[in-house]
């Protein structure tokens, strides 16, 4: 595997971590995906000490469909000077970074701090299901929607926000029946 | 290594505004020229030198490529000799060249011209009218001397207000620079310190760098410079550079072959390894930490900063 700088893997995609705040920014919305205070106790903090104002929402019980909906939808109302804050488990910020890039906003424009990476978004290749699933990269897992035993690739899709997932043998010479070899 | 060159022959040369003139240039014997991004500039040889001008004709399968040319008194003379063509005379150009391309995901475009840096900002209002992309545009000049006002806006009526004073431009621009909705990107041209104005005020805005891109021209005389000495260590010379002389000019005459495009500090083609030595860098095209570095230099614009440099050729 190349090292991380060389893929499409976040760092923040692997280990948690945050990013620091971006004290130019006009406005903000700091959308947090993680149930507790966190973030209101510490970006909350910052944003109002850097005098950014700022909306806090809360989609920590929102579908991934949903949670594409709503960013889309704050971003579109949005002027040049916003900054979109994720805050949370790893496969709804990358939801929800999907769509922010989806809706126009640049990298420097997205703000992370992860929570949870050990569960990821994989998407499998072979029935386009995408399934959250407890593993890491280069592990075998099984595609929830098809049975498929996927590898996780080290390529996190900008436009999925998902890991890219694919059958790990699907050259491997299957020996069946007659055509067993003596 | 010299880029292929164009033969263009001026058909038309009309007065845009004072000290501006519009040369329209096709090819001898009516050939189709090479299409071009919006932005693109051509660098036209003027008796004896390079000097670049933005494109501001139809993009797309050309007959002719138009530039508007400022007439510069203090320059180095490229302008004033351009001043002084006739309709029917031949230039010498390189093909054209993008250094300032319209951003192909932007939902809307903050078209910001001064001077005669609205040339590359009408290269671009034509493409955003052409795609349909929204757009607003301010223009800033000196009363009576706004060129193609009124082509601006044709191209995009209700969209472009030519402001010819300065404190009503800052608060046309502050107006406008806090409302564009996500996914604007703002372009710049026009004199350093009227874009340095606009980006400063556009960063305090909160704009991230990613949305503000701006056409750094020469069109201020960089100074003459102080003389400094250049040791090559490959080659095993060592002169000095008078003032008024670039290094580039300097390493021609010693008979380099130096490829080179702009020669005002913006294409990057001259680009020299620095051994040792501090560099006044004076181009756009590095970045902050590679000028702070100091391990290269371009030698068109950029001069030493103490009495030697050293540099591997």
């Amino acid at each position: 595997m190349p090292t991380l700088e060389q893929t499409s893997v976040p760092a923040w995609a692997v280990a948690t971590a945050g990013m620091p705040l971006d004290r130019v920014a006009a406005r903000a919305a700091l959308v947090t995906f993680a149930s507790d205070q966190e973030p209101r106790r510490t970006w909350g903090q910052e944003l109002d000490h850097a005098g950014i104002p700022y909306d806090l929402i809360d989609l920590s019980e929102a579908s991934k469909a949903d949670i594409r909906q709503a960013v889309g939808l704050l971003i579109d109302s949005a002027s040049v000077g916003f900054r979109l804050m994720l805050h949370g488990p790893l496969a709804p910020v990358l939801a929800a970074r999907a769509a922010a890039l989806e809706h126009s906003l640049l990298d420097e424009e997205i703000i992370v701090c992860t929570t949870e990476v050990s569960e990821i978004p994989l998407y499998c290749v072979h029935c386009t299901g995408e399934s959250v699933v407890r593993a890491a990269i280069d592990d075998v897992v099984t595609c929830l929607h098809c049975g498929t035993d996927l590898l996780v690739y080290y390529h996190v899709s900008r436009r999925q926000g998902s890991f890219l997932g694919f059958k790990h043998d699907a050259e491997a010479y299957e020996l069946t029946g007659a055509g067993e070899a003596a | 290594m010299s880029a292929p060159t164009l033969e263009l022959e001026i058909a038309d040369i009309t007065e845009s505004a004072p000290e501006v003139s519009t040369l329209t240039l096709k090819h001898p014997e009516g050939r189709v020229l090479p299409s071009f991004t919006p932005g693109s500039h051509l660098v036209l040889e003027c008796s004896g030198k390079a000097n670049a001008y933005s494109l501001i004709s139809d993009p797309v399968m050309p007959t002719s490529y138009q530039i508007s040319v400022l007439r510069i008194h203090e320059g180095s003379g490229g302008s004033r000799w351009l001043h002084e063509r006739q309709p029917g005379e031949r230039l010498t150009a390189r093909p054209p060249r993008s250094a300032f391309a319209p951003q192909l995901k932007a939902r809307k475009q903050l078209l910001i011209a001064g001077g005669i840096g609205v040339t590359p900002i009408f290269s671009h209002l034509r493409a955003a009218a052409a795609w349909g992309i929204p757009v607003e545009v301010l223009y800033a000049h000196r009363p009576g001397h706004g060129a193609h006002c009124d082509e601006l806006k044709t191209l995009a009526p209700g969209r472009v207000r030519c402001l010819d004073s300065r404190a009503e431009f800052a608060a046309a621009f502050a107006e406008a620079v806090i409302r564009q909705p996500i996914g604007t990107h703002l372009y710049c041209c026009g004199p350093e310190p009227f874009m340095d104005i606009v980006v400063g005020t556009a960063r305090g805005a909160g704009w991230p760098p990613g949305r503000i891109h701006t056409e750094r021209f020469g069109i201020d005389a960089l100074d003459p410079g102080d003389p400094f000495e250049v040791v090559l260590t490959e080659s095993n010379q060592k002169f000095t550079v008078p003032s008024g002389i670039s290094l580039l000019e300097a390493l021609e005459k010693k008979g380099f072959d130096i490829p080179n495009l702009c020669r005002q500090g913006v294409c990057g083609e001259c680009v020299l390894p620095v051994r040792t030595g501090a560099v006044l860098h004076r181009d756009h095209f590095l970045t902050e930490e590679e000028k702070e570095s100091d391990e290269q230099m371009m030698c068109c614009v950029s001069r030493a900063r103490e009495e030697e440099l050293e540099i591997a050729l």
